[in-house]
């Protein structure tokens, strides 16, 4: 029964150790420390999306700027660090934290359905980074690139420092403080939540603030991977990120899940697309692969509810 | 009397649970047998395995003598099997008349194209028969509680089954509705139909049943006639314990000697309420009675600041407090448990977060949860209030009843309310579960906490509080106090006098 419930919890990391485990016997090169570290680094500003994410979706709802605000924050970056480093990290952050407030306080106060809202606001940011770079390109400090990237001996220490930090801030703001039960409140059902006293508009704003916040710090690290800043470079994240979440277990509706769960489908979906690079398949193939685990593992899990559920009946 | 369903032997056990353990009886043409017992006694286990919802581990089910394999519902149909269940099973935005014949909108063609009109003419009928008077056309959702219990009733009837299975349907009606559910059920009785009856409320099983079978941790104590026993009698064989012990003893307050803690003056809810005044004292218990829905959810909800008031003011001690909202309740130290427990507890949460959910602001230290003392504080009030379960991480939906309600009295109670609002704190609980929940609801009140009510079920009002206030179309229609040293049964005329408006 304990085994079980181990497993139950820590699925996704034997999955992830299972795929490793079949690339590295099919092909040599995947175990090379500096394949693991590009996955590592290419991990983190998934995780860090992600983690916002995770509180949207734990508080029953989506977002689905985080592409644009990644995108928006590494274009700012790309334009203003090259005058000044700290307004160049402190403009993307504090713009992704303002997007995100007012994707909360429309969700929350005026009752915009967060699909609909986080839709128009994607399209208003890709918009506006369109417009100021139509191009990738721009400034990137090197000695801000070193200081993220740079690898001693093969390992690159800050990418690697940044993920468990990350695992850590999320799995302790969701387990032990008020605002994460509160978040777990809200996404089981915020009259529950009203009713039992907590400020869901409060909450609400604050998760969709974060959310906007963590897609702009992706930005700023993605920013120094490619050296540039890219307009549409954050088209694949929301659905990444959504995809990365609900595969950790974190329930669609909202409620119930975790953020080491996230982070673990976070390293297997970027071990994916370095795995079918190496083994010299197409490139699109990542898609599907991704697309079918993400229903596998759903379709495993909704068993494992039904047994539950008629063990309760 | 013929005899028309038979079990024998029917034993099912749940991981942990003996639900039903070699059942027998026999149901007969033209009876309606009540079906008794405290939750988890096995009634529902019996009724699903009729159903076909729950297959048996062993036994058989006989219909008019033949061995019948009721697998599914719809097998359970063909037997001439039907239930309504106290959930509601209607679609809303779909009209009353494509409720009744959901699932069968085929037979209703007219050139392949679905016809309304004959829809609408096969429904009125169905209703005319039944002596219902509701519009087919309109939305389910547009419905009162009564009504939908009359169309789902409708819905199985269309089937004419022989066996009716009826669950807990009147759980959420008033008085006047339960009195036309009860005529048609009778009716049905004198066709011939079989009516398996299920209610928490006594007084309902004594109205219209012609049997009662006692159920007790999955076995039978006693099939009865229902003229042979009294309602004391039968509290006793249900959970073996006498009346005078599911009530606590009222502890003489006298409501005017003491002082009004909480004052509500000039309350008005456009539609709902008006020129409410009332005085709650310290460590009173004082119950809204009344027809449902003549206003007494509605005060509560205004008191916790959770619907908003069109005028009227609260004071606490003489000083008058602003209530907007459910955060400047809980800050006034007023609890609210309303009479949904799914408005009050996250299911697939664990027992410490639910209990803790109200409170957390008490435990923090700079918005972090000090563990230890969440921990303690959790253990020490389920052990209060005597909660049952494996552990405080188990999740909430595999608890009972009784312990849900326990548990979210528990939430409140960390709060440190000084005024507690319930509505219908026992209602869908078992006489065990009920009873513990007014001696909680007594010993709150005797800690010096006012209690204010809201109630429907007679043997409470006359029983639990001190005081009785009783609401006709959001007016105050009468009060009584000191209602422990009047003649019960002349209270009880007066009371239901009052919410009729006849004097």
């Amino acid at each position: 029964m304990k085994i079980r419930k181990i497993i139950g919890e820590w699925y996704i990391y034997i999955l992830m150790i299972v795929i490793w485990v079949i690339a590295s016997l099919i092909t040599p090169y995947f175990r090379q420390m500096s394949v693991f570290m590009t996955i590592i680094v290419f991990s983190v500003p998934l995780a860090i999306v992600a983690l916002g994410q995770n509180l949207v979706i734990l508080s029953g709802r989506f977002d689905l700027s985080v592409g644009s605000i990644l995108a928006l924050s590494t274009v700012i970056a790309s334009v203003t660090m090259k005058n000044n480093l700290l307004i160049g990290i402190s403009l993307p952050l504090l713009l992704g934290a303002v997007i995100g407030f007012i994707n909360g306080i429309s969700i929350s106060k005026f009752r915009i359905d967060s699909f609909i809202m986080t839709f128009g606001m994607m399209a208003v940011c890709q918009g506006i980074g369109l417009l100021i770079r139509d191009y990738p390109g721009g400034y990137i400090p090197s000695g801000y690139i070193n200081f993220l990237l740079k690898e001693t001996r093969h390992i690159a220490l800050t990418p690697l420092f940044i993920l468990i930090i990350v695992l850590l801030v999320g799995e302790f703001v969701l387990k032990r403080t008020n605002f994460g039960r509160a978040v777990y409140a809200i996404g089981n059902d915020d009259v529950i939540a009203h009713r039992s006293g907590i400020n869901v508009t409060l909450i609400r704003t604050a998760v969709f603030t974060i959310s906007g916040f963590t897609a702009a710090i992706a930005g700023l690290f993605l920013s120094a991977v490619m050296a540039s800043g890219d307009a549409t470079v954050g088209s694949l994240y929301p659905l990444d990120s959504i995809t990365a979440v609900v595969m950790g277990g974190t329930i669609l509706a909202g409620g119930r899940g975790d953020y080491k769960g996230t982070i673990g489908a976070v390293l297997i979906l970027t071990s994916l697309a370095r795995i079918f690079n190496l083994i010299g398949v197409n490139i699109w193939y990542t898609y599907i692969a991704k697309g079918l685990l993400l229903l596998i593992i759903v379709a495993i899990r909704m068993f494992g509810v039904k047994e539950e559920r008629e063990a309760v009946l | 009397m013929d005899e028309i369903l038979r079990v024998e032997g029917i034993s099912k056990s749940f991981p942990g649970v003996q639900a039903l353990s070699k059942v027998n009886t026999i149901f007969g043409e033209g009876e309606i047998c009540a079906l008794v017992g405290e939750n988890g006694a096995g009634k529902s286990t019996l009724v699903y395995i009729l159903m076909g919802t729950i297959k048996p581990d062993k036994g058989k089910v006989f219909i008019n003598g033949n061995e019948a394999n009721i697998t599914s519902v719809p097998k359970a149909k063909e037997y001439g099997i039907g239930a309504v269940f106290q959930d509601p099973s209607l679609i809303n935005y779909m009209s009353v008349a494509e409720n009744i014949f959901l699932g069968e909108q085929g037979k209703f063609k007219n050139n392949g194209i679905l016809s309304y009109s004959k829809i609408f003419k096969a429904a009125e009928k169905i209703l005319n028969d039944l002596k219902v008077e509701i519009d087919v056309k309109q939305l389910a959702c547009l419905l009162s509680p009564a009504q939908r219990k009359l169309i789902e009733f409708a819905k199985m009837i269309r089937y004419d089954p022989k066996v009716i299975i009826l669950d807990e349907i009147t759980a959420a009606l008033d008085y006047e509705s339960v009195a036309k559910l009860f005529e048609i059920i009778r009716n049905k009785r004198d066709e011939g139909k079989t009516i398996i009856f299920i209610s928490h409320r006594l007084k309902e099983v004594f109205e219209i049943a012609d049997k009662a079978l006692v159920l007790k941790e999955g076995k039978i104590v006693k099939k009865l006639e229902v003229k042979d026993v009294t309602e004391e009698g039968l509290i006793n064989l249900i959970m073996g314990r006498k009346l005078s012990e599911v009530f606590p003893k009222r502890i003489s307050v006298g409501g005017k000697e003491n002082k009004a803690i909480y004052s509500i003056r000039n309350l008005n809810i456009k539609g709902k309420l008006e020129n409410i005044n009332l005085d709650i004292a310290k460590g009173e218990i004082v119950a809204l009675a009344g027809l449902r829905g003549h206003g007494q959810s509605e005060l509560l909800k205004a008191v916790f600041g959770q619907i908003t008031k069109n005028s009227g003011r609260i004071f606490i001690n003489n000083r008058e407090v602003i209530i907007n909202n459910p955060v400047k309740a809980k800050m006034k130290n007023i609890a609210f448990i309303s009479n949904k427990r799914e408005d009050e507890l996250c299911f697939t949460h664990s027992i410490r977060r639910n209990i803790a959910l109200s409170s957390l602001g008490k435990r923090q230290r700079a918005g972090f949860i000090i563990q230890s003392k969440e921990k303690k504080e959790v253990s020490d009030i389920s052990l209060k209030m005597n909660i049952t379960a494996p552990s405080m991480a188990t999740e909430i939906s595999n608890l009972s009843g009784g312990n849900k309600q326990k548990v979210v009295f528990s939430k409140w109670l960390l709060t440190l309310p000084d005024l507690l609002l319930c509505d219908e704190p026992a209602q869908g609980l078992d006489m065990g579960a009920k009873s513990e929940v007014y001696h909680i609801l007594r010993r709150l009140a005797n800690e010096g906490r006012s209690i204010l009510l809201v109630l429907s079920d007679m043997i409470e009002i006359l029983n639990l509080p001190d005081r009785v206030v009783v609401l006709r179309e959001g007016k105050i229609a009468k009060e009584f106090s000191n209602i422990g040293s009047e003649d019960s049964e002349m209270l009880e005329k007066k009371i239901l006098k009052a919410s009729i408006g006849v004097t």
